[in-house]
């Protein structure tokens, strides 16, 4: 009799929850019942309220328990869940599950699924096709591609990738690199880090598409600190890739060259910057840099670097190996393609959505989310981190991509939707953006350095019932001013949610909607 | 003050030196990384060792370790508790969850205690569904409680 596979996570964030003790508890357990079973550590299907969600295999697929902690792990077993699965903590066909059957994955298609640093399996996966495919176009013809496929940047800015990639391939030089930005900072994502556990090999296959298409033979995975887990799987999944003859001197036996390497973070929003991130590679501090030049003209060490963010990279297999035509396919406007969208805060079904392009955020709220964890009627919404918009009920029809987002005075950044009971107090979260940029602002201009502390006062003031008509003004002009003398969006974008917060919230801040509605 | 928390070599300039030369980086971040990770946090002493190896200035150096949270000027706590008091995380009531923990942990904030526990603030660790959440040590939890705070902390205390 061959074993029955159960796979349980080894997802941080389901670890952070008991994970490796449920592992424990099932081994144990089996091993008294003289159960023959294989347990494989996969990364998250992204359901977290689920987790540790723990999944056996059946003739039919794949059955999941949800969420399994340490006492539950005998009751499970007793009802002999590995063949009948009549426990009240299943969920049935975990494919066939509400929440993931409707979804587009298309980054996220072997995130969860499969075993995460097994090779073979990521080929019976169609991993390596897009970059089979790669290594029989030239490079014009794959950034191209690229190009025609619509992607854009998903670190926040949404520049088309395929015209960065082509000015670095159009550059010439004895050198360039391929920068992966992991920093993932913003508040309320943490799709780079899932895929980077779950499914690492996507990321070395898009970096190595990459570097084919421009010309380049080194590259650098910059991730942070706050990602052990993370780091660690990247690099044993990149020691597994040139072992396999994948990284190295030669591509899967091609002409090509190139290698990879995993740079630690070490505490600083900023980094995740590009230009910060380059100065941070090269062991200084985050500085950011004034543009032009462009990284792609002049980046890490004075050469042509290609810096995207992780789901831009990790979207580039898929592109070479299913066409351009296939990609656009989803997606409407110019938002083509899937967004992975991270549904978090006080939610009742948090994780990872994948769709195209396109729905709302209504929709988004009503079909995954499904309230929040609390129980309490939801109050505002932040979308993109950070420096993202808050949204009040009245906007929640808001389209889900770029321009849509930018029309209602927001942000997709990368893709976060940060959730809020009726218990916050959104004075404080305008106080919040304020100190935040205060802490993380790398210093080099005034408006955002010294204006954030400035803004932090005002808050207060207002908040305190000082004056409160001058010091609203004070505070809509600093936020002018940071906007527009700011050298990026660390300083530019913080009045984003102190004016959404301020203009859709005028109560919190003990203001006449007239008055702030009249001065925002 | 002179306490070494376990998992970590006492400072030795002749020791630093050589594991900076196996190294072989003359970029000042990793160098400082490779010297915290030894050692627990950066001596003054490692300053002017970096700056040779790097070949610049003490200066230089000393900008690189103030502009990172991450890199640390005085000895390493033996538990170090980074709690996420994001956005996210705020939602899921970490502003009255942190001040519960500096009571429960007898601790404040953001203030070092060399060879003890530390409380520090950061700003989202991925876990943005399950806050409260905290990286104690380099383990994540999720859906934190106050009592179980205390419970990994004193189990912490006493194991390493
Ligand atoms: C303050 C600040 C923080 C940023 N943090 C990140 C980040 O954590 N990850 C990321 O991919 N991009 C981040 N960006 C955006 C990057 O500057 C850059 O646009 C992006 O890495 C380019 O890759 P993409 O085109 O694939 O999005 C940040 C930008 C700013 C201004
Ligand atoms: S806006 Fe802030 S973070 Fe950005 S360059 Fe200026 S000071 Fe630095
Ligand atoms: S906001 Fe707390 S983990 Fe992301």
């Amino acid at each position: 009799m061959t074993s029955i596979k159960v796979f349980i996570p080894q997802d941080s964030a389901s670890k952070s929850v008991g994970a490796d003790q449920v592992a424990i508890e099932i081994l144990k357990v089996a091993a008294a019942k003289n159960l023959d079973i294989e347990i494989i550590r996969n990364g998250s299907r992204g359901m977290l309220w689920l987790e540790p969600l723990v999944e056996v295999e059946t003739k039919n697929g794949r059955v999941g328990f949800g969420p399994v902690s340490v006492s539950d792990v005998q009751s499970l077993i007793d009802q002999d869940f590995l063949n009948q699965q009549t426990h009240p903590l299943g969920i049935g066909l975990v494919d066939e599950y509400p929440w993931l059957k409707d979804q587009q994955r298309l980054t996220f298609k072997r995130v969860g699924v499969i075993d995460p640093l097994n090779i073979d399996d990521y080929q019976k996966f169609d991993g390596l096709l897009g970059l089979k495919k790669a290594l029989k176009l030239t490079p014009e013809e794959i950034t191209k591609l690229v190009t025609e496929s619509g992607l854009r940047g998903r670190g926040g800015a949404g520049f088309p990738a395929g015209i960065k990639w082509n000015t670095v391939r159009v550059t010439a030089a004895d050198q360039k690199y391929i920068c992966a930005n992991a920093d993932e900072g913003d508040s309320g994502t943490f799709a780079d880090r899932m895929l980077m556990e779950g499914d690492p090999f996507t990321l070395i296959e898009g970096m190595t598409i990459a570097a084919i298409a421009v010309g380049a033979t080194q590259g650098f995975i910059y991730i942070r600190s706050e990602y052990p887990d993370a780091i660690d799987k990247m690099q044993t999944a990149i020691k597994i890739a040139r072992e396999f003859g994948w990284l190295g001197e030669s591509v899967l036996s091609s002409s090509y060259q190139f290698d990879l390497e995993v740079v630690v973070g070490a505490g600083s929003y900023v980094c995740g910057e590009e230009t910060a991130m380059l100065e941070s590679l090269e062991g200084k501090r985050g500085m950011v840099r004034a543009k032009p030049p462009l990284p792609a003209v002049n980046g890490l060490f004075g050469k042509p670097t290609v810096i995207n963010n992780v789901l831009t990279l990790a979207s580039a297999p898929i592109i070479l190996n299913k066409g351009a035509e296939f990609y656009k396919s989803y997606g409407i406007g110019r938002s083509l393609g899937t967004q992975v969208f991270q549904i978090a805060g006080n939610v009742k079904q948090g994780g990872i959505v994948e769709l195209a392009f396109g729905i709302t955020l209504e929709e988004l709220l009503n079909k995954y989310a499904l309230g929040t964890h609390s129980a309490r009627p939801i109050k505002a919404v932040q979308i993109g981190g950070p420096l993202g918009a808050y949204f009040p009920n009245e906007l929640f029809d808001v389209q889900l991509d770029y321009e849509s987002l930018l029309q209602k005075g927001g942000m997709l950044g990368h893709g976060g939707i940060v959730l809020f009971d009726d218990s916050v107090d959104m004075g404080q979260q305008a106080r919040f953006a304020m100190e935040f940029c205060a802490v993380e602002s790398c210093g080099k201009c005034t408006p955002c350095r010294i204006g954030s502390t400035r803004g932090v006062e005002v808050i207060d003031k207002i908040l305190n019932n000082e004056n409160k008509k001058e010091n609203l003004s004070l505070l809509i002009d600093l936020c002018e001013t940071m906007t527009d003398g700011s050298l990026c969006a660390m300083g530019g974008l913080t009045p984003l949610p102190v004016r959404s917060a301020l203009k859709h919230f005028a109560d919190d801040f003990g203001l006449e909607k007239e008055m702030a509605n009249v001065t925002t | 003050m002179n306490q070494v928390a376990t998992g970590f070599r006492p400072w030795s300039t002749q020791v630093a030196m050589a594991i900076l030369e196996s190294k072989a980086s003359t970029l000042i971040l990793p160098n400082l990384q490779t010297i915290q990770k030894e050692f627990g946090f950066i001596p003054h002493e490692a300053i002017e060792l970096v700056s040779k190896v790097c070949n610049v200035s003490r200066a230089d150096v000393h900008g690189v370790v103030s502009y990172y949270t991450d890199l640390r000027e005085t000895p390493a706590a033996k538990v170090c508790v980074k709690l996420c008091v994001a956005e996210a995380c705020q939602a899921n009531g970490v502003r009255e969850f942190s001040v519960a923990a500096e009571q429960v942990l007898g601790i404040k904030l953001d203030q070092h205690n060399p060879g003890g526990v530390e409380l520090e603030a950061v700003y989202c660790l991925g876990n943005c569904v399950l806050g409260p959440t905290a990286l104690i040590n380099d383990t994540l939890y999720g859906r934190l409680t106050t009592e179980q705070l205390k419970a990994i902390v004193e189990t912490k205390l006493e194991n390493k």
